[in-house]
């Protein structure tokens, strides 16, 4: 990679509009997204780019003008870039927020999910398997999407399942007016049905990977004994408010709850901690139970998954029981 | 209820208590302990030999002891040691992250991912341990290990090169980089006036170990030890 910041920076841009595009895209498209981010750049600033990508093996060209992004590509962005990745998960974070238009009264508009992949051959298994678990306040919602390659690239022989993120929560506060601050993920344990203290945390400004899937590769949750004794970690994460949106907050999540998105563990008494962790002055904490609480269960009980929170948007019509 | 607190504060409170003296070869130094079954202490010895010997660990003194009939531990020395001795000769340091970083034809390139100690309770160099693959660097020189990466002011960069050089001496080798003045070490920007250097983390040879499934329980910087209880690898 060119040790150039600012090249590498926009290389890093390019990539992920390639990404999110999926399929083949044009100079100008690239120019104008790269625009829209706050990098002026002319359609011929970007063709410089992308012969040197193509040099360094990140873009293929198809066609006369069209360019896709290489293996190669996909896996630098990954890897690569680190110093703008830890950035990054922050970014998107706020990008999806904005992005959700979920009206809780009339149950319509786009979420917040999460993706996983699982083997197509054990499709079945995992159906039956989460069919399996009964009406838990820590497993949000049961309902999951099917994506297709409209939604995302899927790779040969899996699928591609969505869960309702809990960020979902901090969009549908932001459209309500209210401030929000994102704060961490963390692993949350429940005693006697009922959340009790983080023993984990991680905050979503200082790591280049989502805590939670940090915390699934650890395999620090046990989702299945909480289902079973109503003892054991999940995953919940952690956002802020200030102290005077209390009763709006409060009032939210109710008609969340009417419209079918539960999931809140707790919220602080302003300025007091809550589960073990500090809330700042004058602000609240909200507790809420991980989409990918769901995921962990099914991993817990030998089906391999990967997992990519925070992900996309859907519409909530995507979602149902299977 | 007591409250959560994050790596960092850990970090500097056993940087706080290192006496370590690199001259006299006494004193306190901090550790790693991974405890495994009794049936996997060759292989797990193979392992940290190979770790050791490649240069994927911090010093090669060691202890190995018996932890009932079943299990035995080994206690190696953590990285942030040698953050603790630059501290001791009054260099203030900062550690800032742990992370994992990519090897090629036996060079490390850059920085994969990455973990602040302030933005995490759990140790990074542990929450990053399934994310290596030690055994390739160890067989083929390219892969990916665990490494942090901490900060001086950038006028205490000769005096940190002392005692660098001072630590290489006793076999403290476990040194990837040290950076110029505002330069980037590893892919990794520092801040403004300040000199970046990275180490080799000591939780390497337990992540060789877990790749070669050997089933371990690690728990980083879990502690302090006198350095004379440690007996250098060779002699095991």
């Amino acid at each position: 990679m060119p040790s150039d910041i600012s090249t590498e920076r926009k290389i890093m841009e390019i990539l992920q509009i390639m990404r999110e595009n999926g399929g083949v895209i044009g100079s100008r498209t690239i120019a104008d997204k790269l625009n829209e981010r706050g990098y002026s750049i002319s359609e011929r600033g970007v063709r410089y780019y992308l012969n040197l990508m193509d040099k360094l093996g990140l873009t293929k060209k198809v066609g006369q003008v069209g360019r896709v992004i290489s293996e190669k590509g996909l896996k630098e962005l990954e890897e690569g870039f680190v110093v703008y990745r830890v950035g990054f998960i922050f970014s998107k974070i706020e990008e999806l927020i904005y992005h959700t238009t979920f009206d809780t009264i009339n149950e319509k508009g786009d979420v917040i999910a999460n993706i996983s992949y699982i083997d197509k051959d054990r499709f079945e298994e995992f159906v039956e398997l989460i069919n399996s678990i009964p009406e838990y306040e820590f497993i949000p919602t049961r309902r999951v999407a099917i994506l297709d390659e409209d939604d995302v690239f899927i790779p040969e022989g899996k699928m591609g399942i969505a869960t309702v993120c809990s960020m979902t929560f901090d969009g549908v506060l932001v459209k309500r007016g209210i401030p929000v601050n994102v704060m961490y993920g963390g692993v949350l344990r429940i005693v006697n049905r009922s959340p009790a203290v983080f023993e984990e945390l991680m905050g979503y400004r200082g790591v280049s990977m989502d805590p939670m899937e940090v915390f699934l590769a650890r395999k620090l949750t046990s989702v299945s004994s909480v289902i079973q004794d109503g003892e054991g970690r999940v995953l919940a994460n952690i956002r802020e408010v200030p102290c005077t949106a209390y009763e709006e907050v409060v009032e939210i999540i109710k008609s969340m709850r009417k419209a079918g998105i539960t999931g809140i563990a707790g919220i602080s008494e302003c300025g007091e901690p809550i589960f073990g962790v500090s809330t700042s002055q004058a602000r609240v904490s909200i507790v809420v139970y991980a989409g990918l609480n769901l995921m962990a269960f099914v991993e817990e009980a030998g089906i391999d998954i990967q997992v990519f929170p925070v992900s996309i948007i859907l519409n909530i019509s995507r979602f149902r029981e299977l | 209820m007591e409250v959560l607190t994050f790596s960092d504060a850990k970090v500097e409170k056993c940087m706080y208590s290192t006496t370590f003296d690199p001259d006299k070869m006494d004193g306190k130094v901090i550790i790693n302990i991974c405890t495994l079954p009794v049936e996997f202490v060759d292989d797990g010895l193979r392992a940290l030999k190979d770790a050791i010997y490649y240069g994927l660990s911090v010093a090669p003194y060691v202890k190995i002891q018996e932890e009932g009939h079943e299990h035995v531990k080994f206690l190696t020395i953590c990285s942030i040691t040698i953050c603790g001795v630059i501290l001791k000769k009054g260099i203030p340091v900062k550690p800032k992250l742990g992370g994992v970083v990519q090897v090629e034809d036996g060079v490390p390139k850059r920085f994969t991912d990455i973990i602040l100690y302030r933005s995490s309770t759990i140790d990074p160099l542990l929450a990053l341990l399934s994310h290596t693959s030690v055994d390739n660097v160890v067989k083929n020189n390219s892969g990916k290990m665990l490494a942090n990466f901490h900060e001086v002011t950038m006028f205490a960069k000769n005096s940190l090169e002392d005692v660098l050089e001072e630590l290489l001496e006793i076999e403290f080798s476990g040194v990837l980089e040290v950076g110029e003045a505002n330069r980037e070490v590893l892919n990794m920007a520092v801040e403004d006036g300040h000199v970046g250097f990275s180490l080799v983390g000591g939780t390497n040879p337990m992540a060789l170990m877990k790749e070669r499934g050997i089933p371990i329980k690690c728990n980083a910087i879990a502690g302090m030890i006198e350095f004379s209880e440690l007996v250098h690898i060779d002699d095991i």
